[in-house]
C-alpha cells in the first residue's frame, strides 16, 4: 500500500515537473514533491518506525523515487531556463571579423639566418659577428689584399670618409674580416659561422644589390686536421640538411687572396638532383659561393705562427639562397621595407 | 680576356674542341665565362673576282662591274662606287641577304637604272678596319667562292676567360694560356723549351736612361722606313677575335704583342722625340696631353717616359698625343719596358685611366718577356711594315730571375688529406715550367720569373691539387674535438627579441645603412658632426651612414601607408656615429614604428608594447621622463616636443619614444598618428640571461584601498606615483585606474595595495598610511583628496 503510494507520488511528480510552465509553478511543485513537508519526505522520515523487513522493502524504492524526482526537477529547471531566454536576441554573427591581433612576420633573411644557425649550432659551431664599418686592416690588409694590388678591384668598395684618421674605414665588403677578429681572441681548434650585412658599391638591379647579407663558415685546427675533404663534407652536410635532400658539392679553382687554394663551389641542383632542369640551365649544378683553405698570411695577421694551423672557410650570399628557397625573383625586394613582401613569409 | 680558340690551339697543340677546352680550363685553372662562335657577321660574304669594269651610263662616280664568285660560274653585275676597282682583282663580295657588321643590309637593287646584285666591300664595311678609300683588294691567291670569314680566319670560337689577379702575370696572354693548356694535357710548350736570345742590334741613335727604380728594364728599338696603312689581314683578324680594334700597322703590332706575350709596347713617332729617352718620375706641375686628348697634371708619384725636354707618355698607362704614330710616321721608336706594378696602379687610380697596358703592368710583367716579344715585334715590323732596325738600347736595372722555393710534399697531404704521387707531382710542376730538385724531406723548385705567385709550399700544393682536379679529393668526415661553442649573447638576445616582436604583431624590415643629408639634418643640429659619411656614395640620397634608424623607418612607414592604414614594424640594426678622435662607433638599435588612423591612441599602444618589451627583457620598470620643451625641440626634432619621453632603466638611458612631429609627418608623406621608439639594444639586453630566484608568496592578506586625488593639471602621473610610493613602507602597489581632467585640475584615482611580509596589516595601520600619503601629496602638489 505504502509502495503503491510512493510510486504514485513518483508518477505524479514526474508528470508535474515535465509539464511545469513557469519557474513559479516549478518552485511550488518542488515544495510539494521534494520539500521538507512533502508527502515523500514524510514517508522517508517515517521509515525509521517500520519493521526491518518493511524498511528493507520500502526504503530503496522511496530513495530511488526521490532521486528520480530530484532529477526531473533539475531537468525541468534547465528546460524552463532555456525556454525562458530570448536566445536569438543574443546571437553573435560568428562569421563577422574578429578584433585584430595580427601575427608579425620575420624578414625572410632573418628566417634563413635562424635556420642556418640551427643547423650549424647542431654541429657545434659558434656564431660570431663584427662591425659593418670596418677598418682597411681587417677588411683587406689582414686578408692578404695588399694596398695597391689589383686584387682590391675584385670588390667594389664603399669607402667611409676617413679624413684625418690614421686608418681608412670601409663598409665591409664581406664577412671575412670577422675571421681575423675572431682569431685574435681565440686559439684553435674552433668552428664558427658568421652571418651578417655586407656592402658592395655597385648599381642595383634584379640580381645585384649594394647592401646584402653573407654567411661564412670557418673551421681551424692543427695542420693536417682540417682538409679540403672536410670542407666538402661540412658543406654537403649543411646543404643536405637545408634543402632536405642529398646534396653533392663540387669545387672549381678560383682565387681569393685570403685562401689558398681558393675555390668556387657548386652544389648539385636542388630542383632536379643533378639530372638537368631549367633552374640549373641543364647542367645539373648551381653556382653557390666561394671557399678555400685559410691563407697562412691570414693566420700570421692574427698572430698565429706560420704553418701551425690549417683551416677552411666557405660562404655565400644569403639573398641568392633565399631567392632560390622562397622563389623570389628580384633581390631588391629584401631591402625594400615593403610589408606586402614581408608578410608573405 | 677573350681568347681565340684557333690561336690557343695553334700555340698549345691541344686537339680538344673549344667546348672541351673550356671545360678543361674551368675545372683546373680559371672560370670560363663563355664559349661562343666569333660573331663576325659576315654570312653571305665571299671572295670574288672582278671580270670587267665599265662606267655607269647615268652617274660619273659609279662603275658597273661584273663579278664571279665561282670559277666558271655565272657572272653577276654589281654597281660599285670605289675608285680603285679594276678588272682581275680578287675582292670581297657581299651577296644579297648579307647583313654587314658596318650596318649595311645587302639587297637586290637598281642603282640609277642599273640592276646590282651585291656589293664589293671596303674594310670598314666588313668591320675589319677603318679604311674606306676604296674596296679591299685581296692577294692574287685568294680562292674564289671561299666565305670571306673563313679566308680571313674569322671562323673561330671565342673563350672569355676570367683570369684572377694572382695569375695576371702569366695567364693574361695567349702564350701563358697556351702554356697552361699544354701543362694540363701533360706537355711543355715549344716556346718555353727553346727561348731565343735578343739579337745584337746596332747601338740606338736614341739613348735611353732609367732614373727611377720603378722601371726594371727598358728596351727601345728604332726603326726606319715604316710603311703606313693597315696591318695584314691575319694580324687584324687576331686582334678582332680578341676583342681589339685594328688601328694602324705600328699600333696593331704592339697590340698583337700585348695579346700574345702579355707584354705591353708603345710606338713613338721617332721624329717627335727630342734627344734621348729618360724614364723618370714626373715633376710636380708637369702636364701631359694623352692620346685620348685629355691633359693630365702629373705628380712625382707618376712615372713618365720623357725626352730631354718634357714628358712624352704616362709610363705603362698611355702615350702622349704629340709623339703618337700618324699616317706620316716613317721612323718609329718602339718601347718594350718593364714597370713596377704598384706604381702603375697608383697612377691608374689617381688619373682613373685603366688601359689594356696598365691592366697587365698592374698584374706584373717580368723582365724576361721583353726579349721574346721584341724579337717577334721586330720580325713583324720588318716583314709586314717594310721597316728596318737602325738601332736598339736595352737598359736593365733589375732583372727578374728564377727563384728557388722549397716544398715539402707533406704540405700537400696535410691540405688535401690524401697521399701524394711524388713522380707525378714533379712532372706536373715541370710542365708548368718549374724544375724540381728532390731533397730528403724537401724539394727545391726553381720557379720561372713569369710565376711570381709561387713563393711557398702551399702555392705548390695548390698547383698540384688543381692540376689533379679537385674532384680527385673525396668528401671526408672530420674528426673534431667535442666542445660547446662560445655563447654569443648579443646574437641570441637579438634572435629572441625578433621572435618576440613578431609574435607581438610587428613585421620585421631591413633597410639600407645610409640615408641623405636631409635625413641627417632632421635629427637636429646636434647630430651634424656625429654622422659618418661615405667617400663614394652611389647617389646623394645615400651619402650619410645612419646615425639613427628613425629616418629610414619613417620613410618606409610613408611608403607602406599607401597600402595599409594601420600597421607596426621594427628593424634591428646598427647605427654609426663619429666617436673619439673621429673613429667610427657602431651599436645595435631597435626601431619600433606604429602607425594608426587619426584619433586612435597609438601612443598608449606604444607604451603598452614597451612595457611588455621590458617584461620580455627582464628589465623591471622602464621610466618615462618627459623631455623639457626646449631640449625636445633641439635634440629630438623628429618627435612631437610635448609627446615624447626619455626612456631609462635603473638610471641607464634606454632610448626615446613618442609621437612623430608634424614636420616629420609631412617630410615622410605620413598621415594618422605615428609613434616610434628608438631603443639601445645593449641596454635592453642588460638583464638578459639573469637567473631569477624564487621569492616566497605573501603569507598574509593584502588590503586594497582606492584613493582619488586632485592635482594641478600639469602634474604628471609619474611624479604623483613616485611621491605615493615613497610615502609608506606598507604600500605594495599603486595602480592608476582613472584620470579625469577638469579645468586646471585633474583627478587621479589609484588602487593602493598594502601589506606586510610577517603579519596582517590592520585597518588602523592602513588608515594612517593613507593619511601619510595624503600629507605627502598635499606637500608635493597642493592637492586634495576627493574621495
Amino acid at each position: 500500500m505504502a509502495i503503491e503510494r510512493i510510486r504514485e507520488i513518483g508518477e505524479e511528480g514526474r508528470k508535474a515537473f515535465a509539464e511545469a510552465a513557469s519557474e513559479d509553478e516549478l518552485r511550488e511543485l518542488e515544495v510539494k514533491f521534494l520539500g521538507r513537508k512533502s508527502e515523500l519526505t514524510a514517508i522517508l522520515k517515517g521509515l525509521k518506525d517500520l519493521s526491518p523487513e518493511e524498511k528493507r522493502e520500502i526504503g530503496p524504492i522511496a530513495q530511488s523515487v526521490r532521486v528520480a524526482l530530484s532529477d526531473a526537477f533539475g531537468a525541468a529547471k534547465e528546460r524552463l531556463e532555456r525556454e525562458g531566454r530570448d536566445w536569438e536576441a543574443e546571437r553573435i554573427d560568428v562569421t563577422a571579423p574578429g578584433a585584430p591581433d595580427p601575427m608579425g612576420h620575420l624578414h625572410p633573411i632573418t628566417t634563413l639566418i635562424h635556420e642556418i644557425e640551427d643547423i650549424f649550432t647542431g654541429m657545434g659551431f659558434g656564431i660570431a659577428d663584427g662591425p659593418d664599418v670596418e677598418s682597411d686592416f681587417y677588411n683587406f690588409e689582414a686578408l692578404n689584399f695588399p694596398a695597391d694590388h689589383p686584387a682590391r678591384d675584385m670588390q667594389d668598395t664603399f669607402w667611409v670618409d676617413s679624413d684625418g684618421l690614421d686608418t681608412r674605414y670601409v663598409l665591409r665588403t664581406h664577412t671575412s674580416p670577422v675571421q681575423v677578429r675572431y682569431m685574435e681572441t681565440h686559439t684553435p681548434p674552433f668552428r664558427i659561422i658568421v652571418p651578417g650585412r655586407t656592402f658592395r658599391c655597385e648599381s642595383t638591379d634584379a640580381t645585384h644589390e649594394h647592401t646584402f647579407h653573407q654567411f661564412e663558415s670557418l673551421v681551424v685546427g692543427e695542420t693536417g686536421s682540417v682538409t679540403v675533404g672536410h670542407l666538402k663534407h661540412v658543406a654537403e652536410t649543411f646543404f643536405s640538411e637545408f634543402f632536405g635532400r642529398s646534396i653533392t658539392v663540387r669545387l672549381r679553382p678560383s682565387y681569393f687572396p685570403f685562401v689558398e687554394p681558393g675555390f668556387e663551389f657548386d652544389i648539385s641542383c636542388v630542383f632536379c638532383g643533378g639530372k638537368g632542369c631549367p633552374a640549373c640551365k641543364n647542367v645539373g649544378w648551381l653556382e653557390i659561393g666561394g671557399a678555400g683553405m685559410v691563407q697562412q698570411k691570414v693566420f700570421e695577421a692574427a698572430g698565429y705562427p706560420r704553418g701551425k694551423y690549417q683551416g677552411f672557410a666557405w660562404g655565400f650570399g644569403l639573398e641568392r639562397l633565399a631567392m632560390m628557397k622562397f622563389r623570389i625573383p628580384d633581390t631588391r625586394m629584401f631591402m625594400s621595407g615593403d610589408l606586402r613582401f614581408i608578410r608573405q613569409f | 680576356m677573350k681568347f681565340s680558340y684557333n690561336l690557343l690551339r695553334q700555340l698549345s697543340g691541344t686537339e680538344k674542341t673549344a667546348e672541351q677546352l673550356a671545360e678543361l680550363i674551368m675545372f683546373h685553372s680559371f672560370e670560363v665565362e663563355s664559349v661562343e662562335p666569333f660573331a663576325h657577321g659576315l654570312e653571305s660574304v665571299v671572295v670574288g673576282r672582278v671580270e670587267s669594269v665599265e662606267s655607269h651610263p647615268d652617274a660619273d662616280r659609279l662603275r658597273v662591274t661584273t663579278v664571279v664568285i665561282e670559277e666558271g660560274g655565272a657572272v653577276r653585275t654589281i654597281v660599285c662606287g670605289a675608285p680603285n676597282v679594276a678588272a682581275g682583282q680578287k675582292v670581297v663580295v657581299a651577296l644579297p641577304g648579307a647583313s654587314l657588321p658596318g650596318g649595311i643590309i645587302i639587297k637586290e637593287t637598281v642603282i640609277r637604272g642599273v640592276a646590282s646584285s651585291g656589293m664589293i666591300c671596303a674594310e670598314d664595311e666588313l668591320g675589319i678596319g677603318a679604311g674606306h678609300e676604296g674596296i679591299l683588294v685581296l692577294p692574287e691567291d685568294a680562292p674564289i667562292g671561299t666565305p670571306f670569314a673563313e679566308y680571313a680566319g674569322l671562323e673561330d670560337s671565342i673563350l672569355d676567360i676570367n683570369i684572377l689577379p694572382n695569375r695576371g702575370c702569366d695567364a693574361v696572354s695567349y702564350r701563358g694560356m697556351a702554356r697552361e693548356i699544354s701543362a694540363l694535357e701533360g706537355r711543355r710548350t715549344v716556346f718555353d723549351i727553346e727561348p731565343s736570345p735578343l739579337p745584337s742590334y746596332p747601338e740606338s741613335s736614341v739613348p735611353v736612361s732609367i732614373e727611377s727604380d720603378r722601371c726594371r728594364r727598358y728596351l727601345g728599338i728604332a726603326f726606319e722606313g715604316v710603311t703606313s696603312g693597315s696591318s695584314p689581314l691575319w694580324l687584324r683578324s687576331v686582334l678582332l677575335r680578341s676583342g681589339f680594334r685594328p688601328i694602324s700597322m705600328a699600333v696593331d703590332i704592339t697590340n698583337y704583342s700585348l695579346l700574345v706575350f702579355g707584354q705591353p709596347m708603345h710606338a713613338f713617332d721617332a721624329d717627335t722625340v727630342e734627344g734621348g729617352i729618360v724614364v723618370r718620375q714626373a715633376k710636380d706641375g708637369e702636364t701631359l696631353e694623352l692620346l685620348d686628348g685629355k691633359t693630365v697634371s702629373l705628380s712625382v708619384e707618376d712615372l713618365v717616359i720623357a725626352d730631354e725636354n718634357r714628358p712624352l707618355a704616362l709610363a705603362g698607362v698611355m702615350g702622349g698625343n704629340r709623339t703618337g704614330i700618324t699616317e706620316h710616321t716613317k721612323r718609329v721608336f718602339l718601347e718594350v719596358a718593364t714597370f713596377d706594378p704598384a706604381s702603375i696602379r697608383k697612377t691608374v687610380v689617381r688619373h682613373r685611366l685603366p688601359t689594356d697596358a696598365s691592366y697587365r703592368y698592374e698584374r706584373n710583367v717580368d723582365t724576361d718577356r721583353a726579349t721574346a716579344s721584341a724579337i717577334d715585334a721586330v720580325n713583324l715590323f720588318v716583314t709586314e711594315a717594310g721597316a728596318h732596325v737602325v738601332g736598339a738600347a736595352d737598359v736593365v736595372t733589375r732583372a727578374d730571375e728564377p727563384v728557388s722555393v722549397s716544398f715539402s710534399p707533406s704540405v700537400f697531404m696535410d691540405m688535401f688529406g690524401v697521399d701524394i704521387d711524388l713522380a707525378d707531382a714533379k712532372e706536373k710542376l715541370g710542365h708548368l715550367g718549374m724544375t724540381v730538385t728532390e731533397g730528403d724531406e724537401e724539394w727545391s723548385v726553381r720557379v720561372p720569373a713569369f710565376r711570381p705567385d709561387i713563393r711557398d709550399g702551399w702555392d705548390f700544393a695548390e698547383e698540384i691539387g688543381r692540376m689533379l682536379g679537385y674532384d680527385h679529393f673525396p668528401s671526408t668526415t672530420p674528426l673534431v674535438p667535442l666542445f660547446a661553442p662560445e655563447k654569443n649573447e648579443a646574437g641570441m638576445f637579438a634572435r629572441e627579441l625578433r621572435e618576440f616582436l613578431a609574435a607581438s604583431g610587428l613585421d620585421e624590415i631591413r633597410t639600407y645603412s645610409f640615408y641623405s643629408e636631409s635625413d641627417g639634418k632632421r635629427l637636429g643640429p646636434g647630430m651634424t658632426d656625429k654622422h659618418l659619411r661615405l667617400a663614394n656614395p652611389m647617389n646623394p640620397d645615400q651619402a650619410l651612414l645612419r646615425a639613427s634608424l628613425l629616418p629610414t623607418s619613417l620613410r618606409k612607414a610613408g611608403e607602406n601607408i599607401r597600402y595599409f592604414d594601420s600597421f607596426g614594424f621594427f628593424e634591428i640594426g646598427d647605427r654609426y656615429l663619429v666617436g673619439e678622435q673621429g673613429k667610427p662607433i657602431e651599436n645595435g638599435m631597435l626601431s619600433l614604428v606604429l602607425v594608426a588612423k587619426k584619433g586612435e591612441d597609438s601612443f598608449a599602444a606604444l607604451k603598452g608594447l614597451i612595457s611588455k618589451l621590458s617584461a620580455f627583457a627582464g628589465l623591471g620598470e622602464i621610466a618615462w621622463e618627459p623631455i623639457p620643451f626646449e631640449k625636445a625641440v633641439d635634440d629630438f626634432p623628429m618627435f612631437h616636443p610635448t609627446r615624447v619621453g626619455l626612456l631609462s632603466v635603473s638610471g641607464k638611458v634606454l632610448g626615446e619614444a613618442g609621437e612623430i612631429s608634424p614636420s616629420a609627418i609631412d617630410a615622410y608623406d605620413l598621415r594618422g598618428t605615428v609613434v616610434s621608439a628608438q631603443i639601445d639594444l645593449d641596454v635592453l639586453r642588460s638583464a638578459y640571461g639573469t637567473v631569477r630566484t624564487f621569492v616566497p608568496l605573501p603569507r598574509f592578506p593584502y588590503s586594497v584601498r582606492d584613493l582619488s586625488i586632485e592635482v594641478p593639471k600639469r602634474t604628471t602621473i609619474g611624479e604623483i606615483g613616485r611621491v605615493i610610493r615613497d610615502s609608506s613602507p606598507l604600500l605594495r602597489r599603486a595602480e592608476v585606474f582613472d584620470i579625469f581632467e577638469k579645468g586646471n585640475t585633474k583627478n587621479v584615482a589609484f588602487h593602493l595595495v598594502f601589506g606586510h611580509d610577517d603579519r596582517t596589516v590592520t585597518g588602523e595601520e592602513t588608515d594612517s598610511a593613507i593619511e601619510t600619503i595624503l600629507e605627502s601629496v598635499r606637500r608635493g602638489f597642493g592637492s586634495e583628496r576627493t574621495s
